[in-house]
């Protein structure tokens, strides 16, 4: 389903309470997948003693875009719940720098969608940290039939 | 300023677990709390507006419980090592079980496995009733 990115941005960013709070921005967002970035504040550092920020913050961002990015490749609407999310962190993010982070949907099925995605700094292709995800769908139509 | 490291090893005597939380800015600013219940870590999650992710819902953000799981997961491992160093992620598995209403959630963590240089961390959140977990995680950390 395509979607009016300048809507989606600005209703994200002003109307998620813990995304406006982190200052998720979402620079794009398409059926190749959602791009978006955290810049860096005092308040996120995980280790006082490095400065290196704490991993909660790359998970709000992975977990951001990857429930994001499964609607945007199915053909009817569909509402995704996080079944579960891992996340590997390869190495120590660089401190007082932006996080940015792209996931992807490479499959979804009538019920399940799968993401993967990861968080970088400097390139895409030397990431801090790798995420997986898997996603049950609810579909309008059958909202409100309960169960899972 | 009492180190994370030192107030939580501490704590089991009477360290000062809320100033050694603070050390840590993410935790200050989440408004992460740390108690000692029957000698188990426990660590809480005040609610507050801004962790919401779904305000229809409404519900806590998914990274925020994640993050709140990573978080209890490392306090409880430091809680139950005599290690000199802050134990470093390597990964987490979150597995959502239910939403996670605007109320304060609690989380603790059991070692499941310390070897010498990974430790394996299973950790559990809920909110109202504990036998209704909304969340768990399984981690790994290098503690070498």
């Amino acid at each position: 389903m395509p979607v009016d990115f300048q809507n989606v941005r600005q209703a994200l960013a002003e109307g998620i309470p813990h995304m406006r709070e982190v200052g998720l921005e979402l620079l794009s967002a398409d059926a190749d997948g959602v791009i978006a970035k955290i810049e860096h504040r005092d308040h996120f550092v995980g280790d006082p003693e490095t400065g290196v920020i704490h991993g909660g913050i790359i998970t709000v961002l992975l977990d951001s875009i990857s429930g994001m990015c499964i609607p945007l490749v199915l053909d009817e609407p569909a509402i995704p719940a996080t079944l579960d999310l891992r996340i590997d962190y390869l190495k120590p993010a660089t401190p007082k720098v932006a996080i940015f982070a792209r996931a992807h949907c490479y499959k979804a099925t009538r019920h399940i969608a799968f993401s993967r995605g990861v968080a970088y700094q400097d390139s895409m292709d030397d990431p801090i940290a790798h995420c997986a995800g898997s996603f049950m769908l609810t579909r309008p139509a059958a909202a409100g039939k309960g169960g899972s | 300023m009492t180190s994370l490291l030192d107030g939580i090893q501490q704590a089991r005597g009477s360290g000062d677990l809320r100033a050694s939380i603070e050390t840590v800015p993410y935790f200050k600013w989440l408004g992460l709390e740390v108690e000692l219940r029957e000698d188990e870590l426990v660590t809480i999650l005040p609610f507050q507006d801004m962790l919401v992710g779904n305000p229809l819902l409404p519900a806590l953000h998914g990274g925020v419980t994640g993050a709140f799981l990573e978080s209890a997961a490392m306090i409880s491992l430091i809680g139950a090592m005599e290690t000199v160093k802050l134990p470093k992620i390597i990964n987490i598995t979150i597995e959502y079980l239910r939403s996670a209403r605007p109320l304060d959630s609690f989380a603790t963590a059991v070692v499941t496995k310390q070897g010498r240089r990974v430790a394996n961390v299973r950790a559990t959140a809920w909110q109202d009733d504990r036998d209704a977990p909304i969340a768990i995680a399984n981690a790994h950390f290098l503690i070498a």
